[in-house]
């Protein structure tokens, strides 16, 4: 296995290890919450594309837990 | 065929995921949520005769009651064309071998879902089966989100099971397929995740998820062969002309492998670019079949006029192979594994596209979208084993509905 894997590992610590975030009010959350601030505004498209993707290639995962296999040609 | 552990339109993570996000987390609850209808239509096309794919998905969602969110999900794949199944020598020269173009599969997949949003996050759980004419699935995924700090933070936790059985079929004409006996076996899959969505600014967030994924049993492709030109003393194969069947073994692989992927997610708004937003994931994967991978993606969401969102995007991946993979095989392994099969050889892809989308009087959306995809041996960032035989490229054209009640 890769040996760079641990030091990714702690990048999002590293990200975050001094953040002062600023505090964002509930009516200041608008934007957030618009559709295409959604991580996948288009589940759909989005569950299709790592499908296709994921039976040509060897890494897959990474998104959210789910089953579902296939027998992908 | 290959074992592929992501399934498609597993709509139960993706649907948590999008809940999760701070600020989106009151629409299940304050909102209910209308019913809604997801249709999409996909084809999928191989350059150079190979694999054809129609997709044909949907997705009916509804809330029930103030804190529950039923949803059912169905997926049917019409599979058609050829595939690479071993590599000869022509004059020292490796050459590809394909199946006949007689590849006629169907396979259909089916899950149910439900979410419950309790005052500090929500808890899914989805069940569901995914069958072909040599492929079975049957998988349960458990999905929890936490918020804290004033819901300025998401955690995640999630694990998968899937049970799955994969065996190699004949065409026996007419549509019918006959099982090999022997061919194939069983495998399990359990997937565990740990996530942190946070907001960042007014504009923008990040998440990061770890996950691990440990699959045990049958992980080989029935279908493949590897060609070991000296598979034993015994057996003399000649390297000029290596087609005879004594010089080619099952593809055959560990049957342990654990796979760790971690993915960094940042998204942030433009309000000065028409409430434009860019979308950048970078994933790094690694497992113990010696295979490392980065992802790098980004998509550009634009509105452009009158409610039409136009979304390009970007996509370059790399991999290393696996440490059981060659084109072929000059001597024999000890340990009895080995693989041809090009997505466990060492190589790049680009891939880019554009989804074009509007919606109407609040409840209809519709949505069109093409996406390219291009493999090439040598476009990795670490160079390894493999071969140009096995570029190829494809075209995915996709057309969607979604109908909220």
């Amino acid at each position: 296995m890769n040996s760079t894997l641990p030091a990714l590992a702690l990048l999002p610590a590293l990200l975050c290890s001094g953040c002062a975030l600023p505090k964002v009010a509930p009516w200041e959350r608008g934007t957030l919450a618009k559709p295409q601030m959604a991580l996948d505004p288009d589940g759909l498209d989005a569950a299709l594309k790592r499908h296709t993707a994921a039976s040509k290639e060897a890494a897959s995962g990474g998104y959210g837990v789910g089953g579902g296999g296939c027998g992908c040609n | 065929m290959a074992a592929t552990k992501t399934g498609p339109a597993r709509l139960a993570a993706f649907t948590a995921a999008a809940l999760a996000l701070p600020g989106m987390v009151p629409r299940v609850q304050a909102e209910g949520l209308d019913p809604e209808i997801d249709t999409a239509f996909s084809r999928y096309e191989e350059s150079d005769g190979r694999m054809r794919v129609d997709v044909y998905q949907a997705v009916a969602a509804s809330p029930v009651g103030d804190r529950w969110n039923i949803k059912a999900n169905g997926v049917k794949d019409v599979v058609s064309g050829a595939s690479p199944v071993a590599y000869g020598l022509s004059r020292g020269q490796p050459v590809q071998i394909r199946s006949r173009a007689s590849i006629r599969d169907v396979r259909d997949e089916v899950d149910l879902g439900a979410s419950y949003a309790f005052d500090q996050g929500t808890l899914s759980v989805d069940v569901g089966r995914s069958s072909e004419n040599d492929y079975t699935s049957d998988f349960f995924n458990l999905d929890g989100r936490w918020d804290i700090n004033d819901k300025l933070t998401t955690l995640a936790a999630g694990f998968g099971f899937a049970s799955d059985q994969v065996w190699a079929v004949t065409n026996a004409g007419k549509g019918q397929h006959q099982r090999i006996p022997g061919s194939g076996g069983d495998k399990s899959t359990f997937q565990s995740l740990l996530g942190i969505t946070q907001v960042l600014d007014k504009n923008s967030l990040l998440q990061a998820n770890l996950t691990y994924t440990h699959g045990e049993g049958y992980l080989a492709d029935p279908y493949k062969y590897a060609l070991v030109v000296d598979p034993s003393p015994a057996v003399v194969c000649d390297p000029e002309y290596a087609y005879t069947l004594s010089c080619y073994t099952l593809d055959s692989r560990p049957s342990n492998r654990d796979q760790f992927n971690l993915l960094l997610r940042y998204v942030r708004d433009f309000p000065e670019l028409n409430a434009a937003a860019l979308h950048f994931d970078y994933r790094f994967y690694a497992d113990t079949w010696d295979i490392s991978a980065h992802t790098f993606e980004a998509a550009w969401h634009q509105p452009v006029y009158a409610g039409w969102v136009l979304v390009p995007h970007v996509r370059y991946y790399s991999q290393s192979a696996a440490e059981f993979y060659q084109p072929y095989f000059q001597t024999a392994r000890s340990d009895g594994h080995y693989s041809t099969d090009y997505r466990m050889a060492d190589f790049g892809a680009v891939g880019g596209g554009a989804q074009l989308h509007k919606e109407f009087l609040d409840r209809l959306r519709v949505a069109a979208a093409v996406d390219f995809y291009k493999r090439e041996q040598g476009m990795g960032m670490q160079q390894g084993p493999g071969t140009a035989l096995d570029n190829f490229t494809y075209s995915v054209f996709t057309v969607s509905l979604n109908l909220k009640f």
